[in-house]
């Protein structure tokens, strides 16, 4: 059946914000890194250096979305799965696209490599860090311990386990050419400086408002 | 194995018995996938005496080779049986996440056979299959059903195919609903599946589809890729969607079903209603299916009527003709049908036409509000539509039992004259008026299952391009070329239905798209066998022949292959005006001739059939004394 239009804007709305909250809502501060912080030896920490310094610099390209446009169709679950695997297998994608199928919304759901990673910081071992020449904050598979510290941690919940071999996986920017921005149809997700990005999807979503200004005056000439 | 999963899943819903079989090598060989072996399947296994609601049809899901990889829009299914209002061979082709799920769960083929005694739903998660109870489901509508096995399931990504009551209740148009909103719409094979007590089949696949030759599929993919992206197909039917048709038909080619036939096209003075601007207020956003750059779904809501609030995945021409076909100009309208319809699992355009067909009668006199049980079908009467579709859903009361047999046995049985104002082609409902061109006509006469589009009618420029001639698919009203264009588009459509891919954004609708030579490098990459352009057509051609085999065995001949007296009497604005009776029946001779079929009975020679290598069936058809040696 159909849904309200404002119940379904509201919905909307309230599926962007509880998306972000966790970060918001020093969510991260209270994650199990801080527990690990005191016990984990120094030597294991060498994917905290830099950790936050890095992807503050401007040349760090980054992933955005933008779930409202986005159409649900997976190309970048598909193309994900075959540039790490060489297999047409989606599930073993590490991004997802989220599908809401009752009220018609699909929500891409990315690794956003935070500055301040709560994965890395969480990780007994030392097998997450953040990769020095893309800024991509990626698991060592060799030094994971399978203990799922990050998974907890992360607040997008985009850390998966792999169908096939069950250990951690998680997105690695495909090495600073990620093709999940490459095939995007309508440019949902694009890879881009972290001042450029925002302003590219910024302009995408007010493009249709910019356009029914010109119509507006148009009607106008027309009717005077 | 590469591209195929190589298993088939065969169910026999009496004894509850699931096993997995390798699919047969000769038969991917000679008939690729998808629609191409379901077809030879049924032809084996389903013979011309059963009934199409007899536990000894099949119910046949095949996803060809390239469903679920990186070719783009890869994610279609074709769902064969004897068609249960042509009772010949029918099948229907459906989209979405579903066929893509089947194919990495690891299977080319589901065959259904019985009929199991209580309802039951399959559950397919990987190589663990099981048929679990479904008595809980009976009697829910689609998308009900998805959420409480999504629930049931614990998984909220399971990809479900179901049916709803219209399917439970034998409606013969009832369909086969997957991934909310996508349909196997064609041919009722939704009461097909509600005829073997089947309510749904649930898929989760992780083993994924494996490639030969990977560098060179995936340059191949991204190259096809990008002709579908820079093709005029993403500015047309990628942001206007398939209503833009209803604008070209009623403005362009003039003609445009309308009340049930006894006008031309949408009148003048209410066409803003239903035209192009009209449908883009209610556009929300956009939807596409797996793996897909083209766009073509629509996220609709009705903002202001009785219909406000409103919301779903919405609709396509022929949606926007059922409103029309009732005398109903008013797009919230067809979105409130079609959303409706989605739910309950019935063929948007069935209730409408056997409704729009049942208001000509009530019109005219010869049904009163007795038999409609108190609706008023008169023209345009949005409530009584609706009151009509929840009533033949049901089937509860002998009109609207009627009206579920589809138009064309519902008219034989009621009588009276009644026949010559349903129009259809081999119990098919005409969703195209003939009068529009040669081609058009040409290919919905002869369709193998009933008044088509989707199997022959060209609606590309790319017959010229294969050709390399000129040849103009829109310039319909001469007669050169189209006999042999339509041969051409049975073949092309028969290998995108086989190879799994979607005809939106290939040849068969735009000559700018992946065409043959495309699908062979896909297919050759993918599998490491060797394809060209050539042999594919080849492959083609020989799955159309078993499928107009198939309806040969039916009892179908040349006469079947023809349109109600209307069309060949009264002139409309087209350029054709009316189609003329002789040059038709010379078209169809040499389009039987070209297809290397008897002119004189239009069944297919056996000198034709041992030619492509279908010896069993040429001796099947001389042992019954169809055709001659």
């Amino acid at each position: 059946m159909g849904v309200n239009v404002n119940s379904h804007s509201t919905r909307q709305q309230d599926l962007l914000i509880k998306r972000s909250a966790p970060c918001q809502a020093g969510y991260i501060n209270t994650c199990p890194a801080i527990v690990f912080d005191a016990t984990i030896p120094k030597t294991h920490r060498h994917g905290r250096e830099g950790m936050t310094t890095r992807p503050d610099e401007k040349e760090f390209r980054l992933l955005f979305s933008q779930p409202r446009t986005c159409i649900g169709c997976r190309s970048c679950e598909a193309y994900c799965a075959y540039h790490h695997y060489r297999e047409n297998n989606p599930s073993r994608a590490l991004l997802r696209i989220v599908k809401f199928d009752n009220i018609s919304v699909d929500v891409p759901v990315l690794c956003q490599h935070c500055g301040n990673a709560p994965c890395i910081k969480a990780c007994p071992t030392g097998a997450i860090f953040r990769n020095p020449t893309t800024g991509a904050v990626v698991i060592s598979q060799a030094d994971c311990n399978q203990c799922r510290a990050c998974m907890m941690a992360c607040p997008y919940n985009v850390i998966m386990l792999d169908p096939k071999t069950g250990c951690v996986t998680k997105c690695d920017l495909c090495d600073g050419d990620p093709m999940c921005a490459k095939v995007c149809p309508k440019h949902v997700i694009v890879y881009e400086r972290r001042d450029v990005g925002p302003r590219i999807l910024m302009r995408a979503a007010n493009q249709a408002l910019a356009e029914s200004v010109v119509e507006a005056w148009k009607s106008r000439a027309k009717g005077s | 194995m590469f591209g195929w999963s190589g298993r088939t899943l065969n169910v026999d819903l009496t004894s509850g018995k699931c096993l997995t079989q390798p699919t047969p090598d000769d038969l991917i060989t000679h008939f690729l996938g998808g629609a191409g072996i379901n077809a030879k399947i049924l032809y084996d296994e389903v013979g011309p005496e059963i009934d199409p609601f007899d536990p000894g049809n099949r119910l046949i899901f095949g996803a060809g080779p390239l469903v679920g990889t990186l070719a783009p829009s890869s994610s279609r299914m074709t769902v064969t049986a004897k068609g249960p209002f042509t009772f010949a061979f029918c099948d229907s082709n459906s989209g979405g996440h579903f066929p893509a799920e089947l194919k990495f769960a690891g299977y080319d083929h589901l065959i259904f056979r019985g009929k199991s005694p209580n309802p039951t739903y399959l559950w397919i998660d990987d190589d663990e299959v099981q048929l679990k109870d479904a008595r809980h489901l009976w009697g829910k509508d689609v998308w009900q059903t998805e959420d409480i096995i999504r629930e049931e399931l614990g998984d909220p990504d399971v990809k479900i195919a179901s049916i709803g009551p219209p399917g439970e209740n034998l409606v013969r148009y009832a369909v086969i609903i997957n991934d909310h909103a996508r349909a196997a719409g064609w041919g009722g094979m939704g009461s097909v599946m509600g005829s073997k007590n089947l309510k749904a089949v649930a898929v989760r696949g992780t083993k994924g589809v494996q490639v030969a030759g990977q560098e060179r599929f995936e340059k191949a993919c991204l190259k096809a890729r990008e002709m579908i992206i820079k093709s005029p197909k993403m500015k047309t039917i990628g942001i206007w969607g398939k209503p833009w048709l209803n604008w070209l038909r009623n403005e362009v080619q003039k003609s445009n079903p309308t009340k049930n036939y006894l006008l031309p096209r949408v009148p003048a003075e209410e066409f803003n209603k239903v035209g192009l601007d009209a449908f883009m207020d209610l556009v929300v956003k956009w939807k596409g299916c797996f793996n897909c750059p083209l766009d073509c779904g629509h996220v609709l809501l009705s903002k202001t009527g009785p219909y406000a609030g409103t919301m779903g995945e919405g609709f396509e021409y022929n949606q926007a003709i059922d409103g029309q076909m009732m005398a109903i100009y008013d797009l919230n309208f067809v979105l409130k049908w079609t959303v409706e319809t989605n739910r309950l699992g019935i063929d948007c355009d069935g209730p409408a036409y056997a409704t729009a067909w049942a208001m000509e009668l009530y019109e005219k006199g010869m049904i009163t509000n007795k038999e409609t049980d108190g609706i008023d079908l008169t023209w345009g009467n949005q409530e009584a539509a609706f009151q009509m579709l929840d009533k033949i859903c049901k089937r509860d009361s002998p009109f609207a039992h009627l009206l579920g047999e589809g138009i064309d046995l519902a008219s034989r049985k009621f009588g009276k004259g009644s026949e010559k104002s349903a129009y259809h082609v081999k119990g098919g409902r005409l969703e195209i008026d003939p009068r529009t061109g040669w081609a058009t006509a040409l290919s919905h006469a002869t369709s193998t299952r009933g008044a088509d589009h989707l199997k022959g009618m060209p609606l590309s420029n790319a017959f010229g391009t294969w050709k390399n001639i000129p040849y103009e698919f829109t310039d319909d009203s001469k007669l050169d070329y189209k006999a042999e264009a339509v041969v051409f588009f049975e073949s092309l459509n028969s290998v995108i239905d086989s190879i799994g891919l979607c005809k939106n954004d290939t040849w068969s609708q735009s000559a700018e798209c992946p065409g043959l030579h495309e699908f062979a490098e896909m297919m050759t990459a993918l599998t490491g066998r060797s394809y060209t352009a050539n042999s594919l057509l080849e492959i083609g051609e020989r799955i159309y022949n078993v499928e107009r085999a198939y309806n040969s065995r039916c009892g179908l001949t040349r006469a079947h292959d023809t349109f109600q007296e209307k069309f060949f009497t009264e002139p409309i604005e087209t350029k054709m005006r009316v189609v003329d009776k002789e040059k038709f029946e010379n078209l169809k001779t040499e389009y039987y001739t070209i297809r290397g079929w008897d002119p004189a009975t239009g069944h297919p020679t056996g000198k034709k059939l041992r030619e492509l290598g279908l010896g069993t069936i040429a001796d099947d058809l001389e042992k019954r004394g169809i055709i001659k040696d």
